[in-house]
């Protein structure tokens, strides 16, 4: 298909959130992840698409609520809709609140008669009474409208016939329609309107070019409301208010949340057990097969253990203890972020954040760090002020991600629970309550040392509910996040596997951990659970394989093993439940994972702030842990 | 009055606004316009920020920055 020259490319434009990238993934057969709140799409995509035998490039841009003051992260989508780069720019529209979209639309009329509308979600607008008469719209606009929904297969023939028309200029003549005041009309009469945007930025300062901005917005909002008056018969937001009555209320709110998260963590934390196991199982017997075949083709000893007792046991371990947890949590997450509980997530939250100089956005980043801490950094890039921004990523490792629930769950199951499920679950909430404190603290800290600066205007918009299409959104999901996040830990994985296997075979691994011991006491730990964490970095997986490879002595990693072999191996090793408790503090508070701060610099771009971040949950985690440590020694438990 | 000092369930219109005009050019183009109905729906827990319904568009803002909205009450 990319073989082909393209005929030509086409843009997708709109508001935050309206299904640009569900039309995106229509037209060009790709599985970009969508989600119901603004800001979710953070890059640029680009694909292909074919309409009656001619290929166009087709480009997805990030949602812009504003052309006429655009935030950081929506300077990218203006300037896409201000080039001249694209033949043309299909703005996306949500039917069932078109005045937002039709605002946007005017003013992008403003800058271009390139373009075409798409009225998305008309399935959802039905129901809800709401009728839209394309015809009178396509007249007052002078523009191709076309509604449907970009969950219609069909839809992509309809959205592509109008594309061509713009492409090929088989459109009505461009109907100008007056934005600003009659004065400053009057003076940008003697220029086209494509220039006018320009004239005025040269002329007018930013102060004076202000009040001029918000008399137009007004206008276009009053004019948007009269054309939707014309060719809209509706009524809004009214039937998914009792959801939001529960889930924003005072009383139901926080528990209904709560309840939420525990249920979404036991269904990944127990259904992951299962295919861990077979998983494990499958590995080790594809490892024994190697090895016979090493043996039979007489490979030195020192590869066969470099080859399948590092690289191939270590990468093993980090797919079978990964894999499964993943793939259970990302689909689920997902069905919550199309459905458009996440932003009721930060209204509920934001006064906690607020206090730490933050904002309530910062609980999503959260909430996919639960996920993956390298999705939660990239995500945080939804947070406008550079600052809190900075905040969220530097924090975002606090929060525990599904490499580290395995570990931490074993801890409470062994010493805390005694196999409890259901305790295992509570202790497990409690163990995440602290984290979000400890989130909390550390946000807290930043803004008022590292971070320090007044709070920036808050605007939260709360989505419409958006009935879910479960296994579509799964499917998705679990294409989108897995297989990235999976290689990046293998590719980093097998080096890391290599150095195990040199250092254990020349038996320099239990010197080191004898060495690191001392500081290991002071912590409430051992030297070999500190060597582990240290030679974990790949990934957080591979924590309790790597110190039972080493209290056992055995020489090879291995997953999958049961929590009663861990047992036995910890408790020979001097372990106690006050061990357990030190383990899981600094399980949550050390230094993030390879993949993670690789992100961390991507996004920051800055060396500074990167090792900032593996700084501040290390001190924090050695500080409480020494605390723990007093603590459990005055108390003697 | 200030649109914070709106309770949840009464409605408003705009009268005008002392806001930044960066913040109030984004709540135009969310919806806000002198002509369209403002709702407060809810209020978070913290009593620090509430929801507003207007235009069609759901929209939660701090007390502070709606503080610089003013409104004049048409329906309790």
């Amino acid at each position: 298909m990319q073989n082909k020259p393209p005929s030509g490319k086409i843009v997708l434009a709109g508001n935050p959130n309206v299904g640009k990238s569900t039309l995106f993934n229509l037209l060009t057969g790709k599985k970009v992840h969508t989600g119901n709140w603004s800001g979710k799409t953070v890059a640029v995509s680009q694909g292909y698409g074919v309409h009656n035998q001619s290929t166009y490039i087709i480009e997805d841009i990030p949602g812009i609520s504003s052309l006429t003051n655009p935030t950081a992260e929506e300077v990218a989508a203006f300037k896409a809709i201000a080039s001249d780069s694209y033949d043309c720019l299909v703005i996306v529209a949500d039917a069932t609140n078109l005045t937002r979209s039709l605002a946007i639309t005017l003013r992008i009329l403003e800058l271009t008669s390139r373009c075409m509308l798409f009225i998305n979600l008309c399935d959802e607008a039905k129901k809800q009474g709401i009728q839209i008469d394309t015809k009178a719209l396509s007249f007052i606009l002078g523009i191709p409208v076309v509604a449907s929904t970009a969950r219609k297969k069909s839809s992509a023939a309809l959205v592509m016939d109008a594309a061509e028309s713009v492409i090929q200029g088989n459109v009505s003549p461009f109907v100008f329609t007056p934005l600003y005041s009659p004065e400053t009309e009057n003076a940008l009469a003697s220029f086209s309107y494509d220039r006018r945007e320009t004239i005025l930025h040269i002329c007018l300062s930013g102060d004076s070019l202000l009040p001029l901005k918000v008399d137009m917005a007004e206008r276009v909002a009053t004019l948007s409301e009269k054309i939707e008056r014309i060719s809209v018969k509706k009524s809004n937001y009214t039937s998914k208010r009792l959801i939001d009555t529960l889930l924003c209320s005072h009383l139901c709110g926080i528990p209904l949340m709560l309840l939420g998260l525990f249920l979404i963590l036991y269904i990944t934390v127990f259904l992951s057990n299962y295919p861990s196991m077979l998983l494990s199982q499958m590995f080790s017997f594809i490892s024994r097969l190697l090895v016979r075949l090493f043996d039979f083709l007489s490979v030195p000893e020192l590869v066969t253990s470099v080859f399948i007792h590092g690289i191939y046991s270590t990468t093993a371990t980090v797919v079978a203890v990964m894999l499964p947890p993943m793939a259970i949590f990302f689909p689920l997450f997902s069905i919550l972020e199309e459905s458009g509980i996440l932003p009721r997530i930060a209204f509920n939250l934001d006064g906690a954040f607020k206090k730490c100089g933050s904002c309530g956005k910062q609980a999503l980043t959260i909430c996919m760090g639960l996920g993956c801490n390298c999705v939660g950094v990239t995500n945080s890039a939804i947070i406008a002020s550079k600052r809190e921004r900075l905040i969220a990523i530097l924090t975002n490792s606090l929060t525990p991600c599904n490499g580290r629930f395995g570990a931490i769950i074993a801890c409470i199951s062994i010493f805390l629970s005694q196999g409890n499920g259901a305790l295992t679950a509570f202790y497990m909430a409690l163990v995440l309550a602290f984290s979000f404190l400890s989130t909390i603290l550390a946000s807290y800290i930043l803004s008022k040392t590292l971070l320090k600066g007044t709070g920036t205007p808050f605007i939260l918009e709360l989505p419409p509910y958006r009935r879910v299409n479960v296994f579509k959104v799964a499917y998705s999901a679990l294409r989108k996040n897995t297989p990235g996040i999976l290689l990046r830990a293998v590719a980093i994985s097998a080096p890391m596997g290599a150095l195990i296997s040199i250092l254990n075979r020349f038996e320099w691994l239990l010197p080191i951990a004898k060495f690191l011991d001392p500081m290991g006491a002071l912590l409430h730990l051992d030297g070999i659970t500190l060597l582990a964490f240290i030679l974990a970095f790949p990934a957080n997986e591979i924590v309790f394989p790597i110190a039972l490879m080493l209290y056992t002595q055995s020489g090879v990693m291995v997953s999958g093993f049961s929590h009663a072999t861990l047992q036995m191996a910890l408790t020979q090793n001097g372990w106690s439940a006050a061990s357990a408790v030190s383990f899981i503090i600094f399980s949550l508070m050390h230094h993030p994972c390879s993949a993670t701060v690789l992100t961390i610099k991507k996004e920051t771009g800055s060396i500074k702030w990167t090792l900032a971040s593996i700084i501040l949950p290390l001190a924090m985690g050695v500080l409480f842990c020494l605390a723990f440590n007093a603590l459990s020694q005055i108390f003697s438990v | 009055m200030k649109l914070s000092m709106l309770n949840v369930g009464e409605k408003a219109t705009l009268s005008h606004t002392n806001t930044p005009h960066s913040l109030f050019l984004r709540l135009t183009d969310m919806g806000m316009s002198p002509t369209s109905p403002i709702e407060c729906l809810f209020c978070n827990l913290s009593g620090g920020m509430k929801a507003y319904l207007f235009g069609g568009t759901l929209v939660a803002l701090r007390n502070e920055d709606a503080d610089c909205i003013e409104v004049i009450i048409t329906e309790v």
